[in-house]
């Protein structure tokens, strides 16, 4: 790890912790911009569910500013650790709550939920990732390296049964992924570039 | 791959991948937080990751993935550029100069603009992304700011080469190319990509090409360099 990076994220945190104790509400604007992708993306991971995200990041926020504005944390510096662990004992508590939970389904109740997946702007979403990733695999000249990331990614295969079951070395393996990953980085931002300039009229 | 960088990459894997001590994943959480790179990285791994289910699941479907023949390389997208690059801007701008390059030019001879002194440099890093027919160049660079000289990051592609060529053209209105500048003996470097470092006189107004093409050293002489990329780039003068 960077230990500069580190040492100003320290800073930050501290800073950012002593204002919001202080009342300093820019520092709780700060504070909340700096860490909430983080912690939807944390959340998200954990939950597997987006609307559940979303809402136990507000949780997160509520149970974080309301402990610093009256007592401060113990460790400043290390607040980013603070925010990670609240927003993934949320997580957990939510995994342990479904599964004490063995409630019969209400097929009529179910089928009033409304289904996030036909979210028209989510579809649109997932359409242009499907091509995206399309376009990616049709960059990659081998069978084997397609099967790479479809093993991994798909099938969620260790990467050493991979290596041994393909044939690659562990090196091509990580060169793989990696520009696999550092392609759909760039897709990702065309995509958001592009959308900046949409003309609405 | 650098080694700082493939070790990262790995943290990044087994992170998602479950594979994380405790006490691994912890710290790795907290960093998550405060690193805008690394979210980057995982995000664009979630979306992989995620697209990836749904191409294969549209496939055992047998439902075609909408895709229109004839399709150009280009979206319009604008200049990307990022602190962490810039950060490099000293470092890359020594590995392109210690690289064997030649110059390769139909107009009257370029000087040159270092004459030994410090130039401004600025790092760009250009997007390979396929787009819409007909659509502007995905990469979009504004002169005037006073960059002597640029570097343009590059992706070298998901094959393993020996060595990169990568060759700049000017596109004519009349659809013919010009090559302007060609470096050869290139590898990967900062963050796996190759960095072309290009005199701000070579890049007038107008459209560019360029090409990246890689060589195996296995290969007898006589055989072609193998086409890995090709990036469009528009340049406007300020």
């Amino acid at each position: 790890m960077n230990d500069n990076t580190l040492n100003q994220e320290r800073e930050i945190a501290a800073g950012l912790v002593e204002g919001v104790r202080s009342g300093d509400r820019a520092a709780e604007t700060q504070m909340v911009e700096r860490y909430s992708r983080g912690l939807r993306y944390l959340l998200r991971r954990k939950t597997r569910d987006v609307p559940l995200a979303e809402d136990f990041l507000q949780e997160t926020w509520a149970i974080a500013l309301v402990k610093i504005r009256e007592k401060g944390l113990d460790n400043p510096q290390r607040l980013a650790g603070y925010l990670a662990g609240i927003a993934s004992n949320l997580a957990l508590g939510e995994l342990r709550r479904v599964h004490r939970q063995r409630t019969a389904v209400n097929s009529d109740v179910v089928a009033l939920i409304p289904d996030e997946s036909a979210n028209p702007f989510r579809q649109a979403a997932k359409a242009e990732t499907c091509q995206q990733v399309q376009d990616l695999l049709g960059d990659l000249k081998k069978d084997r390296d397609r099967e790479i990331l479809q093993c991994f990614y798909v099938r969620e295969e260790d990467k050493d049964s991979i290596c041994r079951r393909l044939g690659v070395d562990s090196v091509h393996f990580n060169r793989v992924l990696y520009r696999a990953r550092q392609r759909m980085k760039s897709a990702i931002l065309a995509s958001d570039r592009r959308s900046h300039f949409q003309v609405i009229s | 791959m650098n080694k700082n960088y493939t070790e990262e990459s790995r943290l990044i894997e087994r992170y998602l991948a479950d594979e994380l001590s405790e006490k691994e994943r912890e710290a790795f959480e907290e960093r998550m937080l405060y690193s805008p790179a690394l979210l980057d990285e995982l995000e664009a791994a979630e979306r992989l990751q995620q697209g990836l289910q749904d191409v294969t699941a549209l496939e055992m479907a047998n439902i075609p993935v909408g895709r229109s023949s004839g399709r150009t390389r280009s979206v319009v997208v604008t200049l990307f550029q990022s602190p962490q690059y810039a950060m490099a801007a000293s470092v890359l701008l020594l590995i392109s100069l210690s690289v064997s390059s030649f110059l390769l030019q139909q107009s009257p001879p370029i000087t040159s603009v270092d004459g030994g002194m410090p130039v401004q440099t600025e790092i760009i890093s250009l997007v390979s992304v396929r787009g819409s027919t007909g659509s502007d160049p995905v990469n979009t660079l504004s002169l005037g700011d006073g960059a002597q000289r640029y570097v343009m990051m590059l992706d070298p592609g998901f094959e393993d080469y020996s060595r990169f060529r990568t060759t700049v053209y000017r596109l004519e209105n009349s659809g013919a190319k010009t090559m302007l500048w060609q470096v050869d003996d290139m590898s990967p470097g900062y963050e796996d990509m190759l960095a072309l470092s290009v005199p701000g006189s070579v890049l007038e107004a107008g459209d560019f090409e360029i090409r990246v093409e890689g060589w195996r050293n296995e290969w007898p002489a006589a055989h072609e360099y193998e086409q890995v990329n090709t990036l469009t780039l528009r340049v406007s003068s300020k």
